[in-house]
């Protein structure tokens, strides 16, 4: 043993602070665009992040498989509608001033946003690895996000398209001179998008908070006092934690190593 | 083998990073080093203890005297090196050297002020001992250490030996008593450690284990 | 977007006059009253003129009111017609705040906004629902009109194109409306015909306060 002090946990220890180290994260949120099929989208999201098991792999991988993110959406689509323009026809009918006949009036139809709320979870295995910094005069050690392996939406597409087109529907009601063109306007549009996009979106919004991942497993501040002042004539005992690393070594089980010298 | 074997959490800490440690309390609390009565201490601070003269009939004031010890400087299992004779040392024990200052106020005889003129002696001890521990809830618990024997190196008679040894031995496990070290400084801040196993002296370090919360 | 109210003509609307006075009607298209306009030149051009005999038949001119770099606009600007023709005004759309059309010829006000004689007023309904309508001006005259959209099964639906090409008569008489409730489906458009009426609007209630 060369360092000072050196604390280690196995994997079930491991699983106990990454699941403090999620908790501690909160929620994060993020604004952006996509598209669902010809529609542009735009959205807001707030995740947060729990469970997961932890496999730790030599030299420095903390693999996580089954983190589950929670998440809220908040999506917006806008449609042109301009595709059921049409016109009403000139109408005749007799008055008591003789025949009246009004002009055709033609309909355009706008561009309508279509707002869709929509919660549900994620299940997302990946590998982190170790970073250790010194920074402002504390040590940190994050496991960072080196690489997705697989993102598993669930049922989520499946209900998320049947929510868009429950919003689809609502939000054409509202269209004035829609009429009868609403079942219409309903199939097209919601023809125009299906499972295969949604799931494109939903992982898109996934990996968005995916990228750049990081929690933080360690912070300790580089100088601090080990034995705090315990009267007139003891002052604080202050130690420096002069190096930190953060290693995974593999034996008949692999553990996650912490190393210091003071 | 892995560190943390049948439990989940494991914290050690070296011999070397124990010393500096140690030189880090000493460094702080110097007065558990120093103990003196007037006129080598006049007051209790930082860097010295106030201890009382030695009553003895006929002298005004008492014998003075204090004691002073160097920072220890601690050895793990296995030994760096041989111990003096009869110590030795086994698995969870640690080995501790310090050099002891004896010093007392020998009064001049027929000098009417009754001035002390300091006598002082320097005694290399070696002593064996153990750490012991104390755990209240998952991160509180602490480390601190006992003097199991001592000794003290060209001393004669014998018996001026084993009560010299005597002596140090009951002052060292008196200020030894206060100097813990926390397990949040031996893992260093890493979890928060239930105590199962230790501490255990061996390989040069103590090590703990136990699980995290 | 396309609310009831014959104050101020949009998409949906159509204004005509039968005009029953020879003579040159001289107008404005503002829906504001007039001390707060200023005078757009365009406007001092707008005229009929109405020649003192009747044509072989009644007939129809139209003119659309546009909104164009110069100001709103009516093309044609000036139109001459024989006594009994009627003229009615729309937009093409372009015009995104409503107007009104007022003016004179001989002794007759003809005002949109406060209909009295020879005028029609309609309205396309683009939404489902109840429309209570009252006159802004204050006069007992009311009515309703029930806006229905057919569902899948009614036999109304499949023809739904077709009978946008219908439109519903409500001759108002003085302060009453005869009928005084009628139903249409949903694109499908309501004649008001205003006869000897003391100056009257057709206006939804929810767009009068009080009511």
């Amino acid at each position: 043993m060369t360092s000072d002090l050196v604390a280690a946990v196995d994997e079930t220890a491991a699983n106990v602070l990454l699941h403090a180290a999620e908790a501690a994260l909160g929620t994060r949120s993020t604004s952006g665009s996509s598209s669902l099929g010809p529609f542009g989208v735009s959205y807001s999201a707030a995740v947060s992040f729990s469970g997961g098991t932890v496999r730790l792999v030599a030299p420095g991988t903390v693999a996580i498989d089954g983190l589950r993110i929670d998440y809220s959406l908040s999506l917006t689509l806008s449609i042109d509608l301009s595709f059921l323009d049409f016109c009403l026809p000139r109408i005749c009918i007799p008055t008591p001033f003789g025949d009246i006949c009004t002009p055709k009036i033609c309909i355009t139809f706008p561009t309508i946003s279509v707002p869709v709320s929509f919660s549900d979870h994620a299940k997302v295995s990946g590998d982190f690895g170790l970073d250790v910094t010194l920074s402002s005069g504390e040590w940190v050690v994050d496991v960072v996000i080196q690489q997705v392996r697989a993102i598993d939406l669930g049922t989520a597409a499946t209900l998320l398209l049947t929510a868009i087109g429950t919003a689809i529907s609502v939000a054409l009601l509202a269209v004035p001179f829609i009429g009868p063109l609403l079942a219409l306007a309903v199939g097209i549009i919601t023809a125009a998008f299906g499972i295969a996009e949604v799931t494109g979106l939903l992982a898109a919004v996934v990996n968005v908070f995916m990228a750049g991942l990081r929690f933080e497993v360690y912070r300790h501040a580089q100088t601090f006092a080990a034995l705090p002042a315990g009267g007139p004539f003891d002052p604080a005992v202050d130690v420096t934690l002069a190096s930190v690393t953060a290693e995974v070594q593999a034996s008949d089980e692999n553990e996650l190593v912490l190393s210091a010298d003071i | 083998m892995s560190l943390t074997q049948a439990h989940h959490a494991f914290a050690a800490v070296s011999q070397e990073g124990l010393n500096e440690a140690l030189a880090a309390f000493f460094s702080a609390r110097p007065h558990y080093l120093h103990y003196g009565s007037p006129p080598f201490v006049v007051a209790s601070s930082v860097t010295t203890t106030l201890i009382d003269p030695i009553p003895f009939p006929n002298t005004p004031g008492g014998i003075s005297w204090a004691v002073d010890f160097s920072v220890p400087a601690v050895d793990l299992f296995p030994a760096d090196g041989a111990l003096p004779p009869p110590l030795t040392l086994v698995a969870g024990q640690l080995a501790l050297a310090t050099t002891v200052d004896l010093t007392i106020g020998c009064r001049l005889s027929e000098d009417p002020k009754g001035r002390v003129v300091p006598l002082r002696t320097a005694l290399p001890v070696v002593a064996v001992g153990h750490p012991v521990s104390r755990f209240f809830s998952p991160g509180v618990g602490d480390i601190s250490f006992t003097v199991d024997a001592v000794s003290a190196q060209g001393v004669a008679p014998g018996s001026l030996e084993a009560l010299l040894e005597c002596l140090v031995r009951m002052m060292l496990n008196a200020f030894l008593e206060d100097v813990r070290l926390p397990f949040d400084l031996i893992d260093a801040g890493f979890f928060k450690l239930a105590l199962e196993e230790g501490p255990l002296v061996a390989d040069d370090q103590i090590t703990l284990r136990g699980d995290v919360s | 977007m396309h609310a009831l109210d014959s104050r101020y003509l949009n998409l949906t609307n159509y204004f005509a006059h039968r005009f029953t006075t020879a003579g040159t009607f001289s107008y404005g298209l503002s829906p504001l009253p007039s001390f707060l306009v200023e005078p757009d030149r365009a406007e001092d051009e707008l005229s009929i003129v109405v020649r003192p005999e009747r044509g072989a038949e009644q007939q129809q001119h139209d003119v659309v009111v546009s909104r164009r770099d110069d100001g709103v606009t009516a093309r044609p600007g000036r139109l001459e017609i024989a006594l009994g023709d009627v003229v009615g005004w729309s937009t093409d759309g372009t015009l995104t705040t409503g107007f009104a059309v007022r003016g004179r010829i001989g002794d007759t006000t003809v005002d949109s906004t406060a209909m009295t004689d020879e005028s029609i007023f309609t309205h396309a309904f683009g939404s489902p629902g109840e429309y209570r309508w009252a006159d802004a001006h204050g006069s007992t005259l009311y009515g309703t009109v029930q806006v229905v959209r057919p569902e899948p099964g009614d036999e109304r639906h499949a023809g739904w194109t077709a009978e946008l090409g219908r439109g519903t008569l409500v001759h108002v008489t003085g302060e009453r409306a005869e009928p005084e409730t009628v139903e249409i489906l949903v694109g499908q458009t309501v004649f008001w015909a205003v006869q000897r009426a003391p100056g009257i609007s057709i206006t939804d209630v929810t767009l009068l306060p009080g009511r």
